[in-house]
């Protein structure tokens, strides 16, 4: 039984955390430019409020229902997503396989974005569809293969388990190859920064090529929320949850949260964009056999502990 | 109404800018691009994330019907302007922005676009015909890259929007996909002034490609900017560090291109270039200009910037035919985007 009360916390914790997400960007590209970074600089409402006030758009014989799902379909994979992160102890959605749910989630991302890119009937959203494909093959494996780990050391599938397995010492000490992995593919799935390539402005912005107005709200929305997600998903799987001296739990899971979700803006606007082809190398010729060590030497140390 | 004169003021603290740069211009590009920088609104990918049109300078025949069709596509509220002169940057961008609050002339031109307009759908490459189809719900799909009409030899079925079936044509490991055509145009960010790739892409593969010149004039076209030296070879840096999606090198190569090669900006950029190693592998395998990797083409840019001891290459549209024939969308276009700036170079100098 979902609990229904904790799903307004849920949605707004993350509307912060997205609205936290985008500002964070703007910050840094307000201080790379060499500007002061002043509130009404790195606010996004002038971006939120150009959007609502812009028309919206179509395409010659687009297929306009999946197109608008495809788009919608993020934030709503996001909502879900955040669904099994325990808030305050307690997750919207109780479910014995919260991790295996996550990883259900971002693979739905394959169908939306896809169906963002194809739906479009435009040649560049086509092209960007293809390209997050071709990336989602490269780091859907490591994904898997790095939420492996904290479940096999805590025994249980269920995010609430896993976090009072590391009642002891996080699990981004003894698995700190899956945490990096982890964060690597929030950044994917979210096709962000680094690996932004199906938004690239090479193809006249991919995905979003066509899509104006509200519908390009909701796609950016989107991303930022997925990133958020990924990163709320990240504290109680591999930094302890809401564990913490003197603080109450909520606050220092927020500061988590905030930290992880730090990192991954800055991680997304320092790095410079990799090809789908040099990230494809990447992802099979060095993550997977690392997270598979990974997977193994954890196995062993839990099968030596026990 | 209150509430949407308060959201377009708001919108239009930094309203996102599409350039349409003329070949020959590059002066006034330069300026745009610098102005933009310091006020910071950004460049649109693409007419749908547009608000303003701004075109560098004055645009031939064909390069002015793509930049029509970019207006069309544009969604609204929005704006179109010419800068002729470097000096008038200033005011014609301060009044576009300006004419963008203007709720009620906003409305009007909304009100305008409205009118559908049916044209029959022709067989040839270019579905040109604006077939709104009634909804009032803006622009076409005449972005940057065009979808040029799916009709490499299939059969007139009867598919919505009069489009016909894709062509089949055989690719690189030999099945026999799908081929589109598709023309990458003038208008994409970065991509060289006047320069259009027609191409037949299978999946994400370029099978074979054309370049050409829209406006093909009798000789070369002066540029006014492009004087051989450090400012050159920041430019062709900058465009090349924008492709290949390190934003915030191509702004400091710019900064460094408005001090014309030696300053603070131009220390500062080049130290970071010899820093970084993944935008270096990143880049490896693609080919460049007089037969160098890529990697070397950036070096030499760096050397270019560096002494005037280096020169930039020189490089024919024949030579980039060959160069993007068989590579993915994305190496094609970080190659064009290095070669573009010398082919400019050979227009001017043969």
């Amino acid at each position: 039984m979902p609990d229904v009360l904790l799903v307004p916390v849920a949605l707004l914790a993350l509307a912060v955390l997205a609205t936290a997400s985008a500002t964070g960007d703007r910050a840094l590209l307000v201080h790379a430019s060499g500007r002061p970074p002043r509130l009404a600089a790195i606010s996004v409402l002038p971006e939120v409020a150009r959007l609502l006030v812009q028309r919206r758009r179509t395409t010659t014989a687009p297929d306009a229902l999946l197109w608008r799902v495809g788009g919608g379909g993020l934030l709503v994979v996001a909502a879900l997503m955040i669904a099994v992160v325990p808030i305050g102890g307690r997750a919207v959605l109780d479910n014995p396989v919260g991790i295996v749910w996550f990883n259900a989630m971002d693979v739905l991302l394959w169908a939306l974005v896809w169906l963002l890119g194809w739906g479009a009937s435009s040649a560049a959203a086509l092209v960007a569809g293809y390209r997050y494909l071709a990336q989602a093959l490269a780091y859907e494996l490591p994904l898997m293969f790095a939420l492996i780990p904290p479940a096999v050391v805590a025994r249980s599938l269920d995010v609430e388990a896993v976090v009072a397995s590391q009642s002891g010492r996080w699990n981004v000490v003894e698995m700190p190859v899956a945490f990096g992995v982890f964060l690597l593919c929030v950044v994917a799935f979210s096709f962000a920064g680094p690996l932004s390539a199906p938004a690239g402005s090479d193809v006249a912005g991919g995905v979003l090529a066509e899509v104006s107005g509200v519908d390009r709200l909701v796609v950016l929305a989107g991303r930022h929320a997925l990133l958020a997600a990924g990163a709320a998903f990240a504290v109680p799987v591999f930094l302890g949850g809401d564990a913490g001296p003197l603080l109450p739990g909520w606050l220092w899971q927020l500061a988590k949260t905030l930290a992880v979700l730090a990192v991954l803006v800055v991680v997304r606007r320092r790095l410079p964009l990799l090809r789908p082809e040099r990230f494809a190398e990447v992802g099979w010729v060095l993550l997977v056999p690392l997270t598979l060590a990974q997977v193994l030497v954890t196995t062993v140390l839990a099968l030596a502990a026990s | 109404m209150g509430l949407t004169e308060r959201l377009l003021s708001a919108a239009a603290t930094r309203p996102h800018v599409l350039l349409v740069p003329v070949p020959g211009r590059s002066d006034l590009r330069w300026a745009v691009e610098d102005w933009l920088d310091a006020q910071g609104w950004p460049q649109a990918a693409s007419p749908a994330g547009a608000d303003l049109l701004i075109e560098c300078g004055t645009p031939a025949v064909e390069l002015a019907e793509r930049a029509d069709a970019a207006w069309d596509a544009l969604p609204g509220p929005r704006d179109r302007a010419r800068v002729r002169q470097p000096d008038e940057v200033d005011a014609v961008l301060s009044a576009a922005r300006s004419r963008l609050l203007d709720g009620p002339r906003q409305r009007q031109d909304a009100q305008e676009r409205g009118v559908p307009v049916v044209a029959e759908p022709s067989g040839d490459m270019d579905p040109g015909g604006m077939d709104m189809g009634g909804m009032d719900d803006g622009g076409m799909d005449m972005g940057g890259m065009d979808m040029g009409g799916m009709d490499m030899g299939g059969m007139d079925m009867d598919l919505p929007g009069g489009l016909t079936m894709a062509g089949r044509v055989e690719d690189r490991d030999g099945l026999r996909l799908e081929g589109l055509p598709v023309r990458f145009g003038p208008l994409l960010p970065d991509w060289p002034a006047g320069l259009e790739l027609q191409t037949t892409l299978s999946g994400d593969v370029l099978i074979d490609s054309r370049c050409r010149w829209l406006d093909p004039s009798d000789g070369p076209v002066p540029d006014r900017a492009v004087v051989p030296g450090p400012a050159a070879a920041l430019d062709a840096l900058s465009r090349l560090l924008a492709v290949a999606g390190w934003q915030d090198g191509a702004r400091r190569a710019r900064r460094a291109r408005a001090e014309a090669g030696s300053g603070p900006a131009t220390d500062d950029l080049l130290r970071r270039l010899r820093r970084t190693r993944l935008l270096r592998w990143s880049l490896r395998g693609l080919p460049a200009p007089e037969g160098r990797d890529l990697t070397e083409h950036l070096n030499l840019l760096i050397a270019c910037v560096d002494s005037s001891s280096s020169r930039l290459p020189v490089a024919t549209l024949h030579e980039l035919d060959q160069a993007v024939t068989g590579l993915d969308v994305a190496g094609a276009v970080l190659v064009v985007a290095a070669y573009g700036p010398v082919l400019f170079r050979e227009r001017v100098d043969a």
